[in-house]
């Protein structure tokens, strides 16, 4: 054995060796493999076998070398070790593993947050099937606000998953990973879902039964608080009580049958028309519930699986044959039979009212009288509303009769509690009145639905028909408020239950799409059908630890944390130092205490510098320097023989030079680095220059003579566009030694800059223009909010897709050069309202008139005057632009022969022109806009179909044309109000959408580029037989037109190539010409408007913009796109199993082998 | 008992005797200040919950430094051999080493409890829970003890510091990442991932829950690691 041990290895017995660590590292790479593909495929199979093989081999062959390393008395003791290593290890498992069995929690919160409620805890703990539970959060979701309560919803599900082992709870982040999410939702047979939603699923598949809690179902809004803002304080989570009521629901496997009653005219479940329940039908099978259809007249009885009958709308009378099959049902009681039990009998009646296409009653009314409901179909409610008119004053409210009913409080009851803070439209309504004491003998009867308290039901419904009108007799009529909506509940858990509503179209397709109405209609068939809705376990406010920090309390935080609780422990420290040097004479001690006093001293000293700085009152400044240059002063007094021991000492000399050399050093470093970030190069080596500015940009910056002044205004939060803009900003600073930068945090200690910004600017910042950059030079302003910074392609809302945001555009680089050019630049554009022809007033800020616009035009440094063209001959020089804003008298010949010369000298021209409807007359422009392919017609009426008023004047619209007008509205609405409609002709593309930039190209020989700017929905129509002071619209087949109307278009001269791929034009041969924007309403600019609808401003905004010809078209500078270089590879695929294993195997094992390759070489 | 006390002794009074520990701790203070104003200035709510956490990886940073001096300096200078001639066992010698470094650990944490007492003037009437408080020093307690006893353990291998500290930060990384990314996955290996990493079972007691299981843990791995150490003290014997 000794000899064997000295001698050397032959080079054939250390290759063998060597290949033992190969075979190893095989066995390893095959290990992995296995983990990746998770079966014993060819690849894994060979690999470990070549591994074995070559292992088994050359161990074999180097058996007696092996054997000698092994058996030698350090390896025998390194056996042991590694044995008992493993043994304590496997102890340590197993202790882990039972106590995840068998443990104990204890919730030390205050409110016992974490801690279940019984319910649920006896729910979960006998759980005895499966529940799968897919939690599809969304990790930004409090980024983008949509749901606050993501952390607390994970406890929350984590707490149930730790009660209960039959509980299986698995994350989907659908913006992560959106395939797996969707394979997943395609999995579990869920058509839609919203983001932040819980899906809880149990059975075997295919008789899976789902249940989805969305956000909303989380969420309690307790809406008798008013807090700040829009939900401020007023938002709780009721988590437990949605998810435990959604384990119940998929635990019920009773198969709950809804019949729904067919053969008098009802509601069909299988049609998709817009009054029919086809989507109904969907969100009950959604609900785990089976829907099927009845014809009482074939079967004569209704079936006796049905656990819910739905009589929706029936517009003839049901036979009498078929109530008594009806009343059969309602008087069964739950029984059993054939050993199943059947379910007790359960009623929902949605009446209408008779109207001239329903002209029989149902006859349910003495069915209905017998349970203590009383209905009469011949009523109708009629509600009183408020609504805009148009009167020769402009628009004005007005009340109205209303036949529709919007229910925002509901009566407390099961079926509405969860309805709170979602309203609930109805359409054609009849009255349902409870019959008889609210708790009954025999049954409770309780109003769940009710009208307003001006609303009243109608009897004399023909008049209401014919003449439109109504009025309220309180000798006939039913009196406000009148009740449409009643439940009834026999004693007893298996007695009758009934719901009657009078109303069938609040859960028709066109109708079902509310979270209210559907809530209704599907509390109401939970109800009736026993099914849980919800426990009403209370829920929990995670807000209630929020606490308003004054800045005085934040001041001493950041006193007490970042320089009071340090240097409190350093002199504790010095104190301790000091100590050791202790005397035991009492002249000793006191010098000692003395010597420690002159440290408190300088940390008195040093905390009234620190409170000075941080603009604390005096007293808090002056005690502190006062006791501190106390402490120093009696110190260095009674210890000068100490002091000048330790001075003369040699390392305190050696100290004080290095303090002083590093200070020095110090400075050194401080001005080199002063001084580089004064005068630098910078190198932009990204492959798409991302950080690069244009020859343009640089080009132009040249040019800038005058100081500007670029503030950034930071939120509080990071927003990632910070970079850019700081990017941006750095490198215009390089190049222009005029650009001065600065950046403010949005919060209270800036308020007084903040304010002085505002004031400048003349507006208040908003957070969503955050963050801002306002660009001043002398007494120019530009404000540059994030939205012109930053764009998106398409619009994108992350609440709505299950897609990762789009990478936007940075374009900050051509929004902060404009700014720049525009603040540095002493040309300022002058806008003249024309006057004289009644037009709306700039100076005046009443609600129709233009103050507010003018106020924000010269806040973007235009200049804004008037001008009466009666009395002028022709437009000053300095008018940049024209604007004619509803003229009330139509203009002189005079009038329009300047509006002439203005446009044939390149003038710039903005009308908005009015309908004749509200101002009475034609302003005579229209002939003149028809020369430059611009068609107003001013005797139109653009009506709109508002989804809670119905057809109305009022336009609301976020149907943009592709203009630069337009381009910064994605997303917004703009509002109108009685406009008329504006087209125009000779439009190439038929009205078509035009193209980003300056419009279609519009074919040789066309003179006018035109391009439509917004347009109204396609749901209304251009009206054409309204008249001035009409107080009513309607459609008339013979002169209307249904479908979108254009409502502004811009004009400017055809520059474009005469075919899409042909070569531009010649600038030399540029065809000149003025730009036009024709409005076909005015009020959409007015202060009313302007200050209720942003998109209004920005519409206005950019329209004078693009006349001023201040748009830099011509600069073109490319936005930086982000170059995110995203890797598109699924998180389970094998190329990241791969990566993730071999980083944690793989990589330690690779480091491994060469240990081992040295020790057998040294081994040799 | 006596030998454990005496080598505590001796083990405290060269740390705490020694500047390193003050300028340690200030150090921490700074960093753990800074979390907790943001957090205070941003948030506004009177819980300490993300404070904690994020104390939980500032140790992680911290504790290496802790422990790798413990036995590696003591392997370097010699000393150790030096210290097992004496009538010690080697159990007496981790012990004594592992509740110094506990100490000087616990030292580093209790200036934070005046956080509370910040937290307390400036959240005014909304008040305290201070049950999760208690709960998160807890499991601060129990964290650090698994930290105190994995650091000595790597200390145990090696001479160099610098290794034992390199070493011990890899392993707390490799614990605390492994963990993130696990979080949200399913599957038997992501779970056992889970379990191992060390912060999954502080989030609990963050949270205000003081769990068995979580306790259990922390103890196992801490008593699995001192054992550890204890026999890797007791090879150099043989090597």
């Amino acid at each position: 054995m000794a000899h064997r041990r000295h001698r050397r290895a032959t080079p054939w017995e250390t290759t063998t060796r060597l290949f033992i660590v190969a075979g190893l590292a095989t066995l390893l790479t095959g290990g992995i493999l296995w983990l990746i593909y998770d079966e014993w495929n060819k690849p894994v199979i060979a690999t470990l076998l070549t591994g074995g093989v070559v292992t088994l081999f050359c161990s074999a062959w180097n058996a007696a070398w092996l054997a000698d390393v092994v058996f030698q008395k350090k390896a025998l003791f390194n056996l042991n070790l590694l044995l008992v290593v493993v043994l304590s290890g496997a102890i340590l498992v197993g202790v882990n593993y039972y106590s995840r069995r068998h443990y104990r929690r204890l919730d030390t919160t205050h409110l016992s947050r974490y801690s279940l409620s019984p319910q649920t805890l006896n729910l979960l703990r006998n759980l005895d099937q499966k529940v799968e539970v897919y939690a599809f959060f969304n990790e930004n979701a409090s980024v983008y606000q949509d749901f606050p309560f993501v952390k607390v919803a994970r406890d929350l599900l984590e707490e149930y998953q730790a009660t209960s082992g039959k509980l299986a709870l698995e994350y989907v982040d659908p913006m992560k990973d959106p395939k797996a999410g969707k394979k997943l939702l395609k999995d579990l047979d869920v058509k839609r879902l919203e983001h932040n939603s819980v899906i809880f699923a149990c059975g075997e598949r295919p008789s899976l039964r789902t249940k989805v809690v969305t956000s909303y179902d989380m969420v309690h809004t307790d809406y008798s608080r008013s807090g700040p803002g829009d939900d401020g304080g007023r938002k709780k989570f009721k988590g437990e009580d949605a998810f435990t009521s959604a384990i119940q629901a998929v635990l019920d496997e009773r198969p709950t049958v809804v019949y729904f009653l067919t053969g008098h005219g009802e509601r069909q479940t299988d049609r998709s028309q817009p009054e029919e329940y086809a989507d109904l039908s969907k969100e009950l099978k959604k609900a785990n519930l089976k829907v099927e259809s009845l014809q009482l007249f074939e079967k004569g009885k209704v079936p006796e699986d049905c656990s819910v009958l739905v009589i929706a709308g029936p517009r003839s009378a049901i036979p009498e044959k078929e109530l008594k099959a009806i009343r059969e049902y309602l008087s069964r009681s739950a029984s059993r039979r054939g050993g199943q039990e059947l379910p007790p009998p359960s009623l929902l009646v949605l009446l209408e009212p008779i109207t001239p296409t329903k002209s029989r009653r149902s006859q349910l009314g003495p069915l209905l009288k017998e349970h203590h409901v009383k209905v009469d179909e011949n009523v109708r409610l009629v509600d009183v509303m408020t609504r805009a008119f148009l009167t020769p004053e402009g628009i004005q409210a007005k009340q109205q009769l209303g036949l529709s009913c919007l229910v925002e409080d509901y009566p407390d009851h099961e079926i509405t509690r969860e309805l709170v803070g979602y309203p609930s439209q109805f359409m054609t309504l009849t009255p349902v009145q409870a019959e008889g004491p609210a708790a009954g003998p025999d049954a409770e009867v309780v109003v769940i639905l009710q009208g307003s308290s001006k609303g009243w039901g109608e009897t004399d419904t023909r008049r209401l028909y014919e003449e439109g009108t109504a009025e309220f007799d309180e000798s006939k009529d039913v009196p406000p408020p009148v009740n449409f909506g009643v439940a009834v509940k026999a004693r007893g858990e298996a007695g009758l239950r009934l719901v009657a509503i009078g109303d069938a179209d609040f859960c028709s397709n066109q109708q079902i799409d509310g979270r209210g109405n559907l809530g209704l209609a599907l509390n109401s068939i939970l109800w009736l059908g026993r099914k849980t809705t919800r426990l009403g376990l209370p829920p929990i406010d995670p807000s209630s630890e929020k606490f308003q920090l004054t800045r005085k309390g934040e001041k001493i935080v950041e006193f007490a944390t970042l320089y009071g609780l340090p240097a409190a422990w350093m002199l504790f420290a010095f104190g301790i130092w000091i100590a050791r040097t202790i005397t035991s004479t009492a002249a000793g001690r006191l010098a000692l205490a003395l010597r420690f006093g002159i440290l408190l001293g300088l940390l008195f000293l040093g905390t009234s510098a620190l409170l000075y700085s941080k603009g604390f009152e005096t007293a808090w400044v002056t005690v502190p320097a006062v006791l501190g240059l106390a402490l120093v002063l009696v110190g260095v007094t009674v210890n000068t023989a100490w002091m000048r021991e330790v001075i003369r000492k040699r390392q305190t000399l050696y100290g004080a030079n290095l303090f002083v050399a590093a200070l020095l050093a110090f400075f050194i470093v401080g001005m080199v680095n002063y001084l580089a970030t004064r005068h630098y190069y910078r190198s932009d080596l990204t492959e798409k220059k991302f950080f690069a500015l244009s020859d343009i940009t640089i080009q132009e910056l040249k040019k800038v003579d005058r100081k500007v002044q670029a503030t950034v205004l930071l939120p509080g939060s990071m927003h990632w566009s910070i970079e850019h803009i700081e990017n941006m900003l750095d490198e215009f600073r390089h190049h222009s030694s005029r650009i001065g930068v600065q950046k403010i945090f949005a919060s209270e200690d800036n308020q007084e800059q903040i304010e002085l910004l505002q004031e400048q600017l003349n507006t208040k910042l908003t957070v969503e223009d955050l963050p801002s950059t306002i660009f001043l030079s002398r007494e120019n302003v530009r404000h540059v909010p994030v939205t012109a910074v930053v764009k998106y392609d398409e619009p994108f809302n992350p609440m709505m897709s299950f897609q990762k945001p789009p990478p936007p555009k940075l374009v900050g680089e051509q929004a902060f050069l404009e700014a720049i050019l525009a603040v540095s630049s002493d040309r300022k554009l002058t806008l003249y309202f024309s006057t004289g022809n009644g037009e709306r007033n700039p100076e005046s800020f009443e609600d129709e008139d233009f103050g507010e616009l003018a106020k924000l035009l010269k806040r973007a440094n235009y200049a804004v005057k008037t001008l009466n063209l009666d009395q002028a001959d022709s437009v000053p020089s300095d008018c940049s632009i024209l604007v004619l804003a509803a003229p009330k008298r139509p203009y002189s010949e005079k009038g329009l022969r300047i509006l002439r010369e203005l446009l044939a000298g390149e003038g710039s021209l903005l009308v908005m022109a009015e309908p004749e409807a509200t101002t009475g007359v034609n302003s005579g422009l229209s002939s003149l806009l028809q020369e430059y392919s611009v068609r107003l017609d001013e005797r139109s009426l653009i009506i709109d179909r508002n989804p809670f008023m119905g057809y109305t004047p009022m336009v609301a619209t976020a149907d943009y044309g592709y203009h630069k007008t337009t381009e910064e509205l994605k997303g917004s609405l703009v509002q109108f109000a009685m406009a008329c409609q504006v087209e125009a002709v000779e439009d190439p593309y038929g009205g078509g959408s035009g193209n980003p930039y300056g419009g279609p190209p519009g074919g040789p020989g066309k003179k006018w580029n035109t391009s439509w700017l917004v347009k109204s929905s396609d749901g209304g129509w251009i009206d054409r037989n309204t008249g001035f002071g009409s107080d009513r619209v309607e459609f008339d087949e013979g002169m209307d037109t249904k479908g979108k109307a254009t409502l502004a278009v811009a004009v400017e001269p055809n520059n474009a190539p005469p075919s899409p791929y042909g070569p531009p034009p010649d600038p030399k041969e540029k065809r000149r010409g003025p730009n036009l924007v024709v409005f076909g309403d005015a009020d959409f600019a007015s202060n009313r408007l302007v200050r209720e609808a942003p998109g209004n401003e920005k519409l206005i905004l950019e329209a004078v913009r693009w006349l001023g010809k201040e748009t830099s078209q011509d600069l073109k500078i490319s936005p930086k796109e982000i170059d995110l270089r995203t890797i598109h590879v699924e998180p389970d695929s094998k190329i990241v199993q791969g990566a993730f294993y071999l980083s944690i195997f793989g990589l330690p094992g690779l480091l491994l082998m060469p240990a081992l390759v040295v020790w057998v070489l040294r081994r040799r | 008992m006596v030998n454990l006390w005496a080598l505590y002794r001796r083990e405290t009074n060269s740390v705490f005797l020694s500047p390193i520990v003050y300028i340690f701790t200030t150090v921490f203070l700074v960093v753990t200040g800074f979390f907790f104003y943001v957090y205070v200035r941003d948030a506004q709510t009177a819980s300490l919950r993300w404070v904690f956490s994020n104390i939980g990886i500032i140790l992680l940073f911290f504790a290496p430094a802790i422990t790798m001096r413990l036995l590696a300096e003591e392997g370097r200078s010699g000393t150790l051999e030096t210290l097992m001639t004496a009538p010690v066992t080697e159990i007496q010698v981790v012990l004594g080493k592992f509740f110094a470094g506990l100490t000087f650990y616990l030292v580093m944490l209790a200036p934070t409890l005046a956080y509370i007492l910040i937290l307390r003037v400036v959240a005014g009437e909304v008040g305290i829970d201070y049950g999760p408080i208690l709960s998160a020093y807890l499991g601060l307690l129990l964290m650090g003890g698994l930290f105190i006893s994995i650091g000595l353990f790597f200390s145990s291998l090696t001479r160099n510091q610098i290794v034992a500290f390199a070493i011990t930060l890899a392993v707390f990384l490799l614990l605390w990442v492994l963990g993130m990314i696990s979080r949200d996955k399913s599957g038997p290996v992501h779970e056992v991932i889970k379990y191992i990493g060390m912060f999954e079972h502080i989030d609990a007691f963050v949270k205000g829950l003081i769990d068995t299981r979580d306790i259990l843990y922390y103890v196992s791995a801490t008593l699995f690691f001192l054992f550890l150490t204890v026999r890797s003290v007791e090879s150099r014997k043989w090597r």
